[in-house]
Parts: C-alpha cells; structure tokens; sequence
C-alpha cells in the first residue's frame, strides 16, 4: 500500500506541475506581449445558428458578471414600457428598468443609476426607473461618465428634430458636435465637426462628400492615462476619440485645441463602431465590415498603425452584424462582443475560445429590435445597484 | 485484495455522505401559481396548483411588474402582470402585443448569411391562429401560435416548432391590473381545449369576490 501511495502523490505532483508550466504558456500577460509583436488572428467555429438563449457558459473562463443591454425599440403606438435589462451569467434577468423613452443603449453607472441615450435626450434613471436627469441634444449613439461627474456626450444638431439628415436642398442638416456637460446642464467644452472637414480631408488625403449622415458619430471616449500617450502627445489623456462610421474613419481630437491630431481607417475598416482605447493604450474597435459582409473585432496599435490582434469567425460571414455593435475588453483579457443585428452577446478568450455565447429573445414580447450595444459589470461594480433593489424589494 | 476493500469502503463512505447530505439539505421548495396570484385577487381554478419555477417582480414608474412561470409536466404557464395600469393604457398596450405577436410570423429579414434561414415568409398554415374565448366575463382574443423548444414564439420551420401556446391579455378594471398569459405544451401533444380550459379558469378570488 504504502508503493502505492508514493505513486498516487508523484503522479498528481507531476499533473499539477505540468498544469501549472501550460498555464504559464496561456496567461493574458503573455498574449499581450505577443499582441506588441505581430497580429495574432485568433478565429471560433460556427455554433448552431438556430439555438437561443444561453448556448455556451463556461464558468471558470469567463469574466463572471451582469450583463446590461437593451433591445432597440421602434416604438409605435401603445408600446407604452421600453425594458433595459441587467443579466446574470445563466441568462436570468436580475434586474430591468422600464423607460418611457425608447432607449438605444444603457450604461450603468458606479453609484447605481443608469443613464441611457434615446436619440432624443440622455437620460438617467434611478433603480425603480424613475427619472432623476436628463439632457436635451439629439443623443444618439455615445456618452462617457466622467470621473468628476461631468458627461462627454456626442450628439448631432439637426434643423429640424433628430433624425432629419439633410434640408430641403439634400445638405446634410446634422452636424457633428462632442461636449462636455455638466450636471447642470452647462457646456464646459464643444467640438464642431463641421469646422474640421479640411483637416480631415489633408489627413486622410481624400475629399469628402458631406452628404446624409456623412459624419455620424459613434463614438467619444476621453483617453486615459496611457504609455503611447508619453511617447506621442497625439494619444496623451485628456484626447478625445470619434468614429464617423459612414467614412470609416476613427480619430483623435486635441482637447486644448480641437483639432484632429490623427486619423485611420479607410481602406481597412468598414462602418467601424465604438473604438475604445484599453489600458495597454491600444484600441479596440468592432469593425462591422459591411461592404465585404463580415465583420471582426480588431486591437490596434494606434502609433504603428497595426493591427496586434484580430478575432472573427470560419467561415468568416458567420460573425457578421453590418450596423450597431460593440467589443468591451474585460479585466481577466476576455473580450465581450455584442453582434448588434442578430441580438447576439458572447465572450471571447484571448484565443479566441467562445466562453459565453447568449442569443437574447426577450424582444420576442415586447417589439424590440436589435441590440446596440452591451456591456459586462463586475459584481463589485453592481453592488450598489443591488443594495438599491434589495432596499426597495424590502419595503415592497 | 486490500485495495479493492479500500474503493469498496471508500464508495460505501461517499454513498452514505451524498444521503447525508440529501436528508440534511431541506428539498427546495417552490410555490404554487395560485399562491402567487392570490395578492392580486385572482385564481386559475386549472392548472393553478402548478409549480412557480419563476417569480420575479421588480418596481418601476410607480408600478409593478410582475413574472411568473409555473410548470406541470409538460404544461408551462407564463403570466405577466402590470399593477397599476390605466383602462386607456392597457387597451393600447394590449392592441401593441397583438401586433407584436402576430408580427413575428410575418416576413423577416435574414439574420444570418447563409443558407439556414431561407424560409423568410411564414407558410399560412404556420401562422398563429386567432380565436375569441371568455374570460372572467369578457371575450378575450386569444392567438394559438408555434414556438420553439426554449418557449420563444416566432418560429415556423418544421424542425424549430416543438412548442404551441395560447397567448392572451385582459384587464382587470376593478383593480387596474394587466395580465399577459402564455400557456405552453409541446406542440405534438397541444390540445387546445385544455389549454383554453386553464385560460378560462381565471376567476376572482372567492375572497375577493366577498369584498
């Protein structure tokens, strides 16, 4: 017996020294290295198109959380209750708002609120979606929370209500604007797009026809404290993000001065949404891909210009959403992508393995549509909303 | 010889640790619907002693939106109830989930490339077919329709459709409530009489009746 027992403990000695050598070989530390380095492709197969719901959860690979989304709603009459839901990690519903307003997408904030953009007006809500805020402005597709309480909003100042494009003579009638707003309702900042078209056409060596939506923006994210930015002043924090989807260009305003500092895309991307920069101070971008109808979730290095990592799919115009959609880069490496069209949410490993695969059809009953965007909070981050419904389910 | 006796001991060991663990551990238990639905003065006189597998209730606008699902073997009910609701609101929000539903077997765009989905146009036969019934006095629509085998209506290809439902909405005047009810079986064993029998079984509450 005593042989015996001697092997028994070599041999799970010996597993967990070769399990603890091939975790050493896959840590996310490690593939962000390798990213510096060259691209690196990283694909999934198709899962049964037809299957809905929760499909894959593999709990000790995912970045285990809520999911906040909502389904675009084109109203109409008696849709009187726009749900934005909060979802565990089994597809549960934890938590819904119910907003008068049709909301595009929703964003939770740290001390529980949510604040949502219905086209129309930015909006905040408290736990029983009571409304506590709101901004006028035609904002409809990006806003940052800041840290001092203050909102960057991206928003287009039309005619003629919101989503006139262009005036009685087919001039575009929205124009681009990026501001920072307070609390009270003051702009501290703005950014006129239109004031820009000449910097952007000697940038990209391209003139531009400014006709419909021409420069609709997706995106407006300040960059954060980052190791490109001390080395090249165009991406210091404090800069702002755009995304002009229509052009398929993404770029970089200078805060102090408003002009465009940088510019990239075209001839790469293809109706590009929600670039966001990540704490290594690459940007991650969910390339739509809607003229070569595919679409792939890209890392880019914004100094060399190059691509370091790329997901999509074999075959390739199986991950497709030509319009809406974003990626989020999760804090174990994982990589949240909302595949907007097909209502779709899954979470990728830095290889590329699917980890969690959710198709929603709560839209089913209520007359949604498509998903704009989502996003993956800690249950850290939730807490305090919880506390809020743990709270008011008490005294209900 | 002596370490077969010691698996044989070790499995016995385990064996009486899982039953332990199964007297020790209290069995779940669930609710009953009419449980649930009693605090809002209603009862189904069928199908109401159904195991509540979900009850989820969440405040919003001054209102209360309520989610229950109980099941009894292959019978799955699901009730939506909305608490306060105006007569004016509800009429229109009933009239938007007709639409809603009825538009899921109408022409679809493609969501996926490729050859899977070919079929975009629901076949009439596959449609959802529309009745009126009475309940709790009143006549209410009610539109039998396919779903799939995770209860998602708005499926009509062959091999998709394993579920049938009967959907409905009705007021309660009285008490400014709004129900949504969907009542699932699997499609090959589907007998409307029986699911429209449940349907129709929803009745004041007798206490409720008193006051």
């Amino acid at each position: 017996m005593h042989k015996y027992s001697v092997a028994t403990i070599l041999l799970g000695l010996s597993i967990l020294l070769f399990q603890a050598y091939t975790y050493s070989q896959t840590t996310p530390s490690d593939c962000n290295t390798q990213r510096k380095q060259k691209t690196i492709v990283v694909t999934s197969k198709t899962l049964d198109k037809r299957q809905i719901g929760l499909r894959i959860y593999k709990p000790e690979k995912c970045y285990n959380g809520y999911t906040l989304f909502t389904h675009q709603s084109l109203g109409g009459p008696g849709i009187i209750f726009h749900p934005i839901y909060l979802i565990d990690m089994k597809g549960n519903i934890i938590h819904q708002w119910m907003t008068d307003a049709s909301p595009i997408f929703a964003r939770l904030k740290p001390d529980g609120h949510l604040l949502y953009a219905d086209g129309e007006n930015l909006r905040g809500v408290d736990a029983q979606s009571n409304e506590i805020w709101h901004y006028p402005g035609c904002i409809d597709h990006a806003f940052q929370f800041l840290e001092d309480g203050n909102f960057l909003i991206a928003r287009h100042e039309y005619i003629d209500g919101c989503l006139r494009c262009q005036d009685e003579n087919n001039n575009p009638s929205g124009k681009p604007r990026i501001e920072i707003i307070t609390r009270d309702k003051k702009v501290l900042w703005q950014w006129r797009g239109e004031e820009h078209v000449d910097e952007l056409e000697r940038l990209l060596g391209l003139k531009i026809v400014p006709i419909g939506r021409w420069c609709n923006n997706n995106a407006c994210e300040i960059l954060k404290d980052n190791h490109l930015g001390k080395k090249d002043a165009r991406f210091r924090k404090g800069n702002i993000i755009f995304s002009f989807d229509a052009l398929s260009v993404i770029g970089v305003i200078d805060y102090s001065t408003g002009e465009i500092l940088w510019v990239w895309g075209p001839g790469i991307i293809q109706n590009q949404h929600t670039p966001t920069m990540l704490d290594n101070g690459n940007l991650l971008i969910f390339d739509n891909g809607s003229g070569r109808h595919w679409s792939r979730v890209i890392e880019l290095n914004p100094l060399t210009e190059q691509i370091v990592w790329e997901y999509h799919t074999e075959p390739k115009e199986d991950f497709y959403s030509h319009n809406w959609s974003n990626a989020q880069r999760l804090a174990n490496g994982n990589t949240l992508i909302c595949e907007g069209i097909k209502n779709r949410i899954f979470e990728i490993t830095p290889e590329g393995e699917i980890v969690w695969d959710f198709i929603s059809t709560f839209n089913k009953t209520t007359g949604g549509e498509t998903i704009y965007r989502a996003y993956r909070y800690s249950p850290e981050y939730v807490k305090p909303l919880l506390e809020m419904i743990r709270k008011v389910r008490e005294v209900d | 010889m002596k370490k077969i006796s010691l698996i044989i001991f070790a499995a016995i060991l385990i064996f009486l640790l899982v039953i332990i663990l199964n007297i020790v551990t209290p069995p779940k238990t669930y609710d009953i619907l009419n449980k649930v639905l009693i605090q809002y003065g209603v009862q189904l006189e069928k199908g109401g002693s159904s195991p509540v597998v979900r009850d989820f209730k969440f405040p919003a606008k001054g209102k209360t939106f309520h989610t229950i699902i109980a099941q009894e073997k292959e019978t799955r009910i699901e009730i939506e109830i909305i608490k306060p609701l105006s007569e004016e609101a509800a009429i229109n929000y009933s009239e938007s989930k007709y639409i809603i539903i009825t538009s899921l077997y109408g022409p679809q765009i493609i969501p996926y490339t490729g050859a899977l989905t070919t079929i975009t146009d629901c076949p009439d036969d596959k449609k959802p077919e529309e009745i009126i019934t009475e309940v709790m006095g009143k006549p209410v629509r009610v539109l039998l329709a396919n779903a799939t085998e995770r209860y998602v209506l708005g499926v009509w290809e062959d091999d998709l459709i394993k579920q049938k439902a009967a959907f409905a909405v009705l007021y309660d005047r009285e008490n400014s409530t709004h129900y949504q009810i969907i009542i699932f079986q699997p499609s090959e064993s589907f007998d409307r009489n029986v699911v429209l029998d449940i349907l129709k079984s929803l009745k004041k509450h007798p206490k409720e009746l008193e006051n």
